[in-house]
């Protein structure tokens, strides 16, 4: 039985290829809850989008590859948080 | 004095010009792409790469095969995907035509490309609130010089592409002004316009991508709109518009439309649309991308290879790495612009979405958008969405980089205190010429392999003056026919010219004649194209057969292709081969530079339209009935009729003069089962237990979860598990009727598959051999037995047992049509070269062993003959035993090789081995003993390998030889090889490594030391192994033949046929003189919608479908029942909807531009009266 089980537990690892999309969902879902309940504003998202990409620019000239991908992918959902907001919240 | 005048107007006009910003940038933007154009194309030549070909040589040629909606190139095939490139190839003829050199023709499409893409971004950005000269001028900066327009536009010379580039700013910046004035001839304009671009809708991605845009800029429109104005126009205007381009696009959509929805079973597109292989591809190509890094600086890791031209490294630099995130921070600043009107938000949207698509399946969200790629058909399209959705980016984020340029240049020119016109000119310099200088020099058209990555050749292309000649001389010869181009090989080429091309075989832009020059995934061209390569290579004697049947005329051997890159024969073999075996039908009739032209004999010609009364028959299970040609005694101008389902499908099986019969591979697969019992899965949890049925309930979820690919081989290890619970428990009979069960299902399966893996196979033989063990224990023997049985049945199904009782080793399977007397006979294949017995001694029919002695034995030069036996229809085998092999090595090698490294140097011994034949394969086998540190590295090597930087020989063939912690005796290896194609010479290389890995043993303080070759060697040790039994040897793979005897040859005579061939689409046959029920062939790709009158026109009933057949192995042909003399029309039916089609288009596209003249003519009197009233 316990192997049975244990066997089961083991094939969870099949779905660690999708951990980082969980991970990303639940940034985004958490992150749109601040936008929504602390009124941070898209210039926010984007900047932090900006600083994001400037990191993940170092890191590439300095060959850190992971580092590089991972700050850029935040970066790119920064950016698109930004324009999000950008689109559906008017300027003021 | 009107001289003067004009120069006076032309000083106002001038005057007028510059004093007008927005004209002096477009002026100078004109200038600058001017000045582009003319360093690209400064050498005078064409340019061209890659799958369009060359579209700017020989254009009439290529206008001439679009005429049609049935193209003869090169044996046929609907050509409608295509017809959208006509407008271009129109053009493009009528000015080569008039004397106008190509490569001016091109320099002018890419300048006038370049001009309407760019000039509409400038005006887009003019549109934007807060614009500047600065930022307008970015925008369009940008768009000239970014990675995408480098390598998508420039590089690739994709047409349509090219002609995307251009289209789409202009069609968005026209559908917007109507969509704002809410005037519907902005869309008859754009139509209008839009035939001028319909190069883009070459393939269905970027007609997708044209409407999507469009659409989604209506939609946004609408929605943005909606709560103050309630206002449905966007939508409707967005419907007017998909009419009045449909109307207007009429002459190809018509066409291309009819021939997607039609059902053509396996043989229309969708035979090529593969929803899995498509998802499979997307994720491929996601994967290269690498990460969303490639999104933001806009190219692929892969996009400037490391190795590939002399200028690529400077892209790995820290200041072009730099650079290339230039226009991504460029385009966030631009996000902080302070108005952001409609458009601007839309672009910015739009921007993001591309994005997003482009990264494809990668993070984040790439799970997203796989499952949106999986849901919706429609968007398999964009299996390559960097390519191809990634096109919009730069017209995306062109506006707000503009205006992020301007952020920046402000930024800087207050913080370094400089003039800000000294800041513009030094970051727009370096962002975009300096960081894109392969756009401004030309190097652009370098890279991507020989000949491109030379940087003197790139990609500019001179067709050699020869090819003029051959083409001018093939044009004057009678007949309507085709030509055999040798080498052939797949769908590309690369031609040593001394500016040569590497991408799509050219043979049908170079010549005006349908040319079998190369092999595409196009209804039967890769079987014919292989069925060529292996007569030529084996019995090219009757190579005159399938002349006669593909309507070949002459045969063309070319001496400038690189055969080395494309992998195949060395085009001066062919030749030779070419002289000396197909001399007897074909005669050497020209040379034109590195062309030589034989001809077939006049007298054995096959026009393209002939008559036949007797099929012979060609039946092969697996349906590679052209490989029996050479065997069916043909005598000339036959017609074959290829069959592989049951005979009793063929209603024409009586008409047959004869039938060839393939027989299918059968092995008696044995192998030593010490233990089956032990060999079965290990089960813990027996039916008896209480959580029996929790791990039935697991092994059906993992069953579900299971790819299609791996279902069969995890059920069959499920019903070994059934088999282990059985061995446990023989006496419960439940578990013995559900392994009965679960094995009818899974033989059900397996016998309709084509072919069965043969791992599961043997452990299919291993659970009946455990069965046999359990069956003295069961409580129900009988059903054991029935399984048994069911297996055994299973087994002859899949051709894993002989139907007969046979101990030979090479056993083949036949199904017999009809009762009839058939020869057995055997493809020799140079059996001499490779086999010790000189003929075959004894073999056995259905299980019965007949002995032939010599004198019974006769054969010919090609077979062996078995003798003549009568057969009744069904199932036959025929086994006979594996001949003795001759060893290929061309050394005499001592009993044992000893080979050991002395001084901790590698040894290599090298052993030749005699002439190989490259369309065959061949055994290698050896034993080794492995006596101290590495085993040995056996490789073989030939005279074509590539070799690398080192200048080391790299091997297509290499053996992994095994350590064994267990075994330290003698072990055995064994295995296959089939040369590569332009192969001569091979030989086995053996290596013997000196023991040890420094880096591994010296601790790490130390290992640096390593790279040091003195102190390496104190750490190395002498290898040392033994090798004995080296063979190389020939598969005795041979194929059995049966051909049915002819006791009274049918004398039927086939009536005369004269024909006139109206186009590739339409035949006027004259039928004279027919006695007897005939077939009727037209030598094209078999197409169902082909269809054939008994009158001169289309007017009548055409003849029904069942008299229509696929022949030759690809052609069309019709068995008629009327005799005497008559008329016929053949057609392609299609041919009526694209002519209805044009038809259409034009009366539209009359209509069109009358509206749009009535229109101007009334605005200009509106405008005029009103002036006039003022």
């Amino acid at each position: 039985m316990l192997d049975t089980v244990i066997d089961n537990l083991s094939r969870l690892e099949d779905l660690k290829g999708y951990i980082p999309s969980i991970i990303q969902l639940f940034i985004l879902i958490y992150w749109i809850f601040i936008i929504r309940v602390s009124k941070v504003k898209y210039q926010t998202s984007l900047s932090l989008s900006l600083v994001l990409l400037t990191v993940s620019i170092v890191s590439q000239l300095f060959n850190f590859i992971f580092l590089a991908r991972t700050m850029a992918e935040y970066a790119f959902i920064s950016l698109g948080v930004g324009i999000i907001q950008l689109i559906t919240v008017s300027d003021s | 004095m009107k001289g003067f005048l004009h120069i006076v107007n032309i000083n106002n006009f001038l005057s007028k010009l510059f004093k007008n910003q927005l004209a002096k940038e477009r002026t100078f933007l004109i200038v600058l792409i001017t000045t582009l154009t003319t360093i690209w194309f400064r050498k005078g030549l064409i340019l061209g790469s890659g799958e369009s070909g060359l579209p700017f040589y020989n254009t009439s040629r290529l206008l001439e095969v679009l005429k049609n909606s049935w193209g003869d190139v090169p044996i046929g095939g609907n050509g409608s995907i295509a017809f959208p490139s006509y407008p271009l190839y129109a053009i493009v003829a009528f000015f080569q035509h008039l004397g106008i050199p190509s490569f001016i023709l091109q320099a002018a499409l890419y300048w006038f490309i370049f001009v309407v893409g760019v000039l509409s971004v400038h005006k887009i950005a003019s549109l934007i609130k807060g614009n500047s000269s600065l930022s307008r001028f970015s925008s369009a900066l940008f768009y000239i010089f970014n990675p995408i327009t480098h390598i998508s536009i420039l590089h690739r010379f994709q047409y349509p592409l090219i002609f995307f580039y251009a289209f789409m700013p202009l069609a968005s910046l026209i559908y917007l002004k109507g969509l704002k004035s809410k005037n519907f001839v902005y869309l008859i304009i754009l139509s209008l316009v839009s035939l001028i671009f319909s190069f883009s809708f070459v393939g269905p991605a970027f007609l997708e991508l044209f409407f999507g845009v469009l659409g989604f800029l209506s939609i946004f429109v609408f929605v943005s709109t909606f709560k103050k104005e309630r206002d449905y126009f966007p939508l409707f205007y967005f419907l007017a518009f998909v009419v009045i381009f449909s109307l207007l696009h009429s002459w190809w959509l018509m066409p291309l439309l009819s021939s997607v929805f039609v059902d053509l079973g396996n043989r229309g597109s969708v035979k090529f649309f593969n929803p899995s292989d498509n998802v499979s591809t997307f994720k491929g190509i996601s994967e290269q991308v690498e990460s969303v890094l490639g999104v933001f600086r806009l190219f692929k890791p892969n996009a400037y290879p490391k190795d590939d031209t002399s200028w690529v490294w400077i892209y790995r630099t820290a200041p072009f790495v730099l650079l290339s995130f230039f226009s991504a921070i460029a385009f966030i600043l631009g996000l902080f612009k302070k108005e952001k009107e409609l458009l601007y938000k839309f672009l910015i949207l739009v921007a993001f979405i591309v994005m997003f698509w482009m990264k494809g399946t990668l993070a984040p969200f790439g799970g997203v958008t796989l499952r949106i790629f999986e849901l919706f058909t429609f968007l398999h399209v964009f299996r390559n969405p960097f390519e191809k959705i990634g096109l919009l980016l730069p017209f995306a984020m062109a506006i707000p980089v503009g205006f992020g340029m301007v952020m920046i240049i402000n930024v800087m020119s207050s913080k370094l205190k400089l003039s800000k016109r000294i800041v513009s000119f030094l970051i727009l310099t370096i962002a975009f010429p300096v960081y894109m200088f392969p756009i401004v020099t030309g190097l652009a058209f370098t890279g991507g392999g020989p000949p491109a990555n030379n940087i003197n050749i790139g990609q500019y292309v001179k067709v050699p003056d020869y090819y003029k000649d051959a083409r001018e001389w093939l044009d004057k010869q009678s007949d309507v026919f085709r030509v055999l181009v040798l080498p052939i090989d797949g769908e590309g080429m690369t031609y040593k010219w001394e500016y040569g091309f590497a991408g799509v075989e050219l043979s049908n832009n170079l010549f005006n004649q349908p040319m079998i020059s190369l092999s595409t995934s196009n209804g039967s061209l890769p079987e014919m194209v292989g069925n060529i390569k292996q007569v030529l290579l084996g019995y090219p004697e009757k190579m005159w057969v399938l002349a006669q049947i593909l309507n070949i005329k002459y045969i063309m051997v070319r001496d400038d292709i690189d055969y080395l890159a494309r992998e195949t024969e060395a085009p001066s073999l062919v030749l030779s081969n070419v002289k000396k075996y197909l001399s007897q039908h074909f005669s050497e009739v020209a040379n034109f530079g590195k062309l030589t032209i034989f001809e077939l004999n006049p007298t054995e010609f096959n026009p393209k339209v002939f008559a036949s009364t007797v099929p012979i028959y060609l039946f092969d299970p697996l349906g590679k009935g052209l490989d029996l040609i050479p065997f069916s005694n043909a005598q000339g101008k036959d017609m074959f009729i290829i069959a592989s389902k049951s005979p009793a499908e063929n209603i024409f099986i009586d008409l047959a003069q004869k039938a060839v019969v393939n027989g299918v591979r059968i092995e008696n697969i044995k192998f030593d089962l010490n233990n089956p019992i032990e060999n079965l899965p290990f089960v813990s949890i027996y039916r008896d237990t209480p959580f029996y049925a929790v791990v039935r309930l697991k092994e059906e979820l993992e069953n579900q979860l299971q790819t299609v690919d791996n279902q069969i081989a995890f059920r069959v290890n499920l019903l070994g598990k059934r088999v282990a619970e059985i061995s446990h428990s023989p006496q419960n009979t439940s578990a013995i009727n559900e392994y009965f069960q679960g094995i009818k299902s899974l033989a059900s399966e397996l016998t309709g598959s084509k072919s069965v893996d043969r791992a599961i196979i043997e452990v299919l033989i291993n659970q009946r051999e455990a069965l046999e063990g359990i069956k003295k224990r069961a409580s129900d023997p009988n059903t054991i037995d029935q399984i048994i049985s069911d297996f055994n049945s299973l087994f002859i199904n899949i051709g894993a047992k002989s139907m007969y009782p046979t101990e030979k080793s090479l056993i083949r399977r036949f199904y017999v049509p009809k009762d009839s007397q058939y020869e057995i006979l055997i493809p020799k294949q140079n059996w001499n070269d490779y086999f010790e017995d000189a003929w075959i001694p004894e073999f056995d029919l259905d299980g019965k062993t007949i002995k032939l002695d010599s004198s019974q034995q006769k054969d010919d030069k090609d077979s062996f003959f078995l003798g003549t036996y009568k057969l009744n229809k069904g199932i036959h085998e025929v086994g006979i035993p594996k001949a003795k092999a001759k060893n290929l090595i061309a050394e005499k090698l001592p009993e044992e090789l000893e080979l050991s490294t002395k001084d901790k140097k590698l040894l290599t011994r090298i052993i030749p081995i005699t002439q190989l034949d490259n369309n065959y394969s061949y055994g290698l086998s050896f034993e080794y003993l492995e006596e101290k540190g590495n085993v040995p590295v056996v490789a073989i090597h030939s005279d074509v390998d590539f070799i690398d930087k080192n200048g080391e020989k790299i091997p297509r063939h290499g053996i992994a030889l095994i350590r064994s912690n267990y075994d330290f005796g003698w072990k055995k290896y064994n295995g296959t090889f089939t040369p590569f194609p332009a192969s001569g010479k091979h030989y086995i290389s053996i290596k013997i490594i000196p023991f040890g890995d420094c880096k591994a043993i010296v601790p790490r303080p130390y290992r640096r030391y390593c790279e040091d070759n003195s102190f390496n060697q104190r750490i190395m040790q002498d290898s040392s192994s033994r090798i004995r039994n080296l063979r190389v040897e020939r598969q005795f793979l041979n194929p059995i033949i049966l051909r049915e005897v002819v006791t009274a040859p049918t004398k039927k005579i086939s009536p005369k046929i004269d024909f006139e061939m109206i186009s590739p689409a339409r035949y006027k046959v004259k039928v004279t003189d027919a006695q007897n029920p005939f077939f009727l062939i037209l030598s094209t790709s078999f197409d169902p919608r082909w269809s054939a009158y008994f009158t001169t026109s289309n007017v009548s009933d055409p003849l029904p479908s069942k008299n229509h057949l696929e022949v030759n192995g690809y052609a069309n042909g019709w068995y008629i029942e009327k005799s005497g003399s008559f008329e016929m029309f053949l057609e392609y039916s299609p041919e009526r909807i694209f002519l209805l089609g044009q038809k259409f288009a034009l009366a539209f596209i009359i209509i069109a531009i009358l509206i749009l003249v009535g229109y101007f003519i009334r605005k200009h009197i509106n405008s005029k009266s009103r002036n006039e009233s003022l």
